[in-house]
């Protein structure tokens, strides 16, 4: 009884870390697959997807992971099988001229490391610099080696490109180019500023259906810089014993694409006449007679799911941050040296830019031995808890700082313990202004989780990616929409929530006359 | 009932309390008068085990006061000050049976001493149910009076009680609280700047200057001989407006 407001503090942690910390049971999957964060690569893992599937195989894609590193790193930690690769960066970029660039060198540097490589699948994607064909006639350039007379001219390449070993800083050097104008930029976006004029050259993938649709030139690498670029399958080699099925399907398509096909593919993708599922299900049927049942969900379901994602997200991060977060305030009003070092220290959390957390914390995190990529990993998790936590942090001291001290000192002379002081006076008080701190780190939090999608976490981030991928507006608000409606219903909850357990003297009434 | 044998207070190099030697009989009404910055609230602060004294001792009904015994002398005391230190969040009930859980009260020994009290200090019973912020000055300050005297305290520590509250509720509440200070039997420190309340409550008053007793004995004794020129225009000040 005399400790009951304790109890029921310590009841509301108690739930709050139980609803918080379950994980939802993962979806029972024999092989999943990764891709990269362009259409082909989708395609081309869904392509795997359908095949393995119609073997018999439970089979899960975790579409668009990410850049190269995340995905192989995914590959090494077991998050993932198998993923498309191209030949060109496993050498330069994977094994970075550890091998030399033939087969079999390649093979063995990489089963050092457990996985296999499978043969071509029969198309090359190459880099390549490409211009509208409006602007390379006014420039009169057809190679990259004409590119030297032009110093003036604006390029905008890839963040990819721009940093990796075989990317623009050798390409520079091989071709001796003196351009100074160049930016990073999201493979997209680059795209339509060319088309807009604000840039004159951009790299492509020969692939690329946009290059024939917007009717670019490609420039003609006449001093023979860019390696081959070979469409391969990298998978587990504990995979592929374990389930003889996958490696069937994947040596099954080797040799099947040729180059114009899958530009083809990826053009029916992008205009958005097929999904990427229809577009790698109507490929098994014209070459393996396979009828692959292509994945076509609903709008409502589509989002639903990743309403449900994304909230799971909230969930695992929010909760237990408040309780975290709650505890360190406390802990920096109490002992105020050490506070300003945790709050200095959970503000400074707060300036890492969101995805270079993201990125610094999947070694960590991998390391450690969970699943650091996809559904289901914490990484995201950890880094929307480590956001949420400064605006908790910092109302809950706030909160207990603007406490009169006449009031804290009659509860301490009235006899009450240090601990049912906290339960029954000032927790109690500070109540309207960590709730506030609450509702600011929820609404940042349903807006960060988007990015969850960067490292395949799900969430309503994944359409979002999807849509600027694909150029796809209706896409983009399918994800952009429910989120912001998702942040202002929370919003709406926590302030139901406080109008109904703040006590009525601490929303201030008029004091009668006497 | 109250003793403190050579308690001082010093922060840095600024002595507050300059070592006081005092014993407060029990049922007696001490005021320590003085104009604010004299040390007086310290005084009342270190009986209270808010601030600890630098040197000396502090005896409540037997007991010398320190880190152990800290529990049992607070179990002994009332305490009110200026602005009430009411909890906001709890309604006027709330507040003034908040230890009577603590103390394994039944509900019914709890309804009855509030019953008790709401008499004793004239509060509106149909102010019960309301929050602190809905309360005026003066029902707050008898509020805050009932809380203190909820566990029957041996010893009330009042820091200008009346000092936040408009003249006309002062004089009310003023009769009112002398009259619960006799039926209650508690022994009575009161620290104020006010030389009509001083006048009101005190057997005894202690002037105190810079932390220094310099006077010590009746109301009249200090208004009809000063001991010094600090009380004479101590006392002349407010004469004047008063």
């Amino acid at each position: 009884m005399k400790h009951a407001p304790i109890l029921k503090w310590g009841a509301l942690v108690v739930a709050l870390l139980a609803v918080g910390l379950v994980p939802l049971p993962r979806r029972g999957v024999q092989v999943r697959i990764g891709s990269k964060k362009f259409t082909e690569s989708v395609i081309l893992g869904e392509m795997l997807r359908l095949l393995a599937a119609n073997a018999g195989l439970e089979s899960a894609h975790y579409r668009e992971f990410g850049g190269t590193r995340i995905v192989f790193d995914a590959l090494i930690a077991g998050e993932i099988d198998a993923y498309p690769e191209y030949t060109g960066t496993v050498v330069q970029e994977i094994l970075a001229g550890e091998a030399a660039p033939d087969e079999a060198a390649m093979e063995k540097a990489l089963a050092a490391r457990g996985v296999g490589i499978s043969k071509s699948l029969g198309f090359s994607n190459t880099y390549a610099l490409a211009l509208t064909r409006k602007r390379a006639g006014d420039l009169g350039v057809a190679s990259i080696s004409d590119l030297k007379r032009k110093p003036e001219l604006r390029l905008a390449l890839t963040h990819e490109f721009l940093d990796r070993g075989d990317g623009w800083p050798a390409l520079a050097r091989h071709y001796d180019l003196p351009q100074r104008d160049v930016v990073g930029v999201d493979h997209d976006v680059a795209y339509r500023q060319l088309l807009a004029g604000e840039i004159d050259v951009i790299d492509v993938y020969s692939t690329d259906a946009m290059i024939y649709r917007s009717d670019l030139v490609v420039l003609d690498d006449d001093l023979k810089f860019f390696p081959r670029y070979d469409a391969v399958w990298l998978y587990r080699r504990d995979a592929a014993e374990r389930h003889p099925e996958l490696l069937a399907a994947i040596r099954r398509l080797t040799g099947s694409i040729s180059e114009p096909r899958m530009r083809e593919l990826n053009e029916v993708v992008e205009s958005r006449e097929r999904s990427e599922s229809q577009a790698a299900a109507e490929l098994l049927d014209e070459q393996f007679g396979v009828n692959a049942e292509s994945t076509q969900t609903s709008w409502t379901r589509m989002i639903l799911g990743h309403v449900g994602e994304h909230l799971d997200l909230v969930r695992r991060s929010l909760l237990p941050a408040i309780v975290a977060g709650v505890a360190l305030g406390v802990f920096c009003q109490r002992f105020r040296q050490s506070g300003r070092v945790v709050l200095a220290s959970v503000g400074l959390l707060q300036t890492i830019p969101s995805l270079a957390l993201l990125v610094l914390l999947l070694p960590v995190v991998a390391a450690l031995g969970y699943p650091s990529i996809g559904e289901g990993s914490i990484t995201a998790v950890i880094a929307l808890f480590a956001y949420c936590l400064l605006p908790i942090v910092r109302n809950t001291f706030t909160g207990l700082e603007g406490i009169p001290r006449g009031t804290v000192e009659s509860a301490t002379v009235l006899g009450l313990s240090p601990a049912s002081r906290l339960a029954e006076i000032e927790l109690p008080m500070a109540l309207p202004t960590v709730l506030a701190g609450i509702r600011t780190a929820a609404v940042q939090n349903v807006g960060f989780a988007t990015l969850g999608a960067i490292i395949g976490a799900g969430g309503l981030g994944q359409p979002i990616l999807r849509g600027i991928r694909l150029n796809d507006l209706p896409l983009i608000l399918a994800g952009a929409i429910p989120a912001a409606v998702l942040a202002l219903l929370l919003q709406f909850a926590i302030d139901g929530m406080e109008w109904a357990v703040v006590a009525r003297g601490l929303k201030g009434g008029r004091p009668p006359q006497e | 009932m109250l003793e403190f044998h050579g308690v001082s207070k010093t922060f840095g190099n600024t002595t507050v309390v300059a070592p006081l030697d005092l014993t407060v009989e029990a049922g007696e009404v001490v005021v320590l008068l003085g104009p604010s910055g004299c040390g007086k609230t310290t005084i009342l602060r270190m009986v209270a085990g808010l601030v600890k004294p630098t040197q000396g001792q502090i005896v409540v009904d037997g007991l010398e006061l320190d880190e152990r015994t800290l529990r049992d002398v607070r179990r002994k005391l009332g305490y009110v000050i200026q602005e009430g230190g009411l909890f906001p969040h709890l309604t006027a009930a709330a507040n003034v049976m908040l230890m009577a859980r603590h103390e394994g009260w039944s509900g019914e020994k709890s309804k009855q001493r509030l019953a008790e009290l709401v008499e004793m200090t004239r509060f509106p019973a149909d102010g019960l149910n309301r929050y602190p912020s809905e309360l005026s000055g003066g029902q707050r300050q008898r509020l805050s009076l009932m809380r203190a005297l909820f566990l029957s305290p041996r010893l009330l520590l009042l820091d200008e009680p009346l000092g936040a509250l408009d003249p006309m509720i002062r004089a009310g509440l003023q009769r009112d609280l002398k009259a619960v200070f006799a039926q209650s039997g508690a022994t009575v420190l009161l620290v104020t700047h006010d030389l009509v309340e001083a006048s009101w409550f005190a057997n005894r008053v202690c002037v105190l200057e810079a932390g220094r007793i310099v006077q010590h004995g009746s109301f009249s004794d200090i208004v009809e001989q000063p001991a010094s020129k600090f009380v004479r225009e101590f006392v002349n000040s407010q004469v004047v407006t008063t």
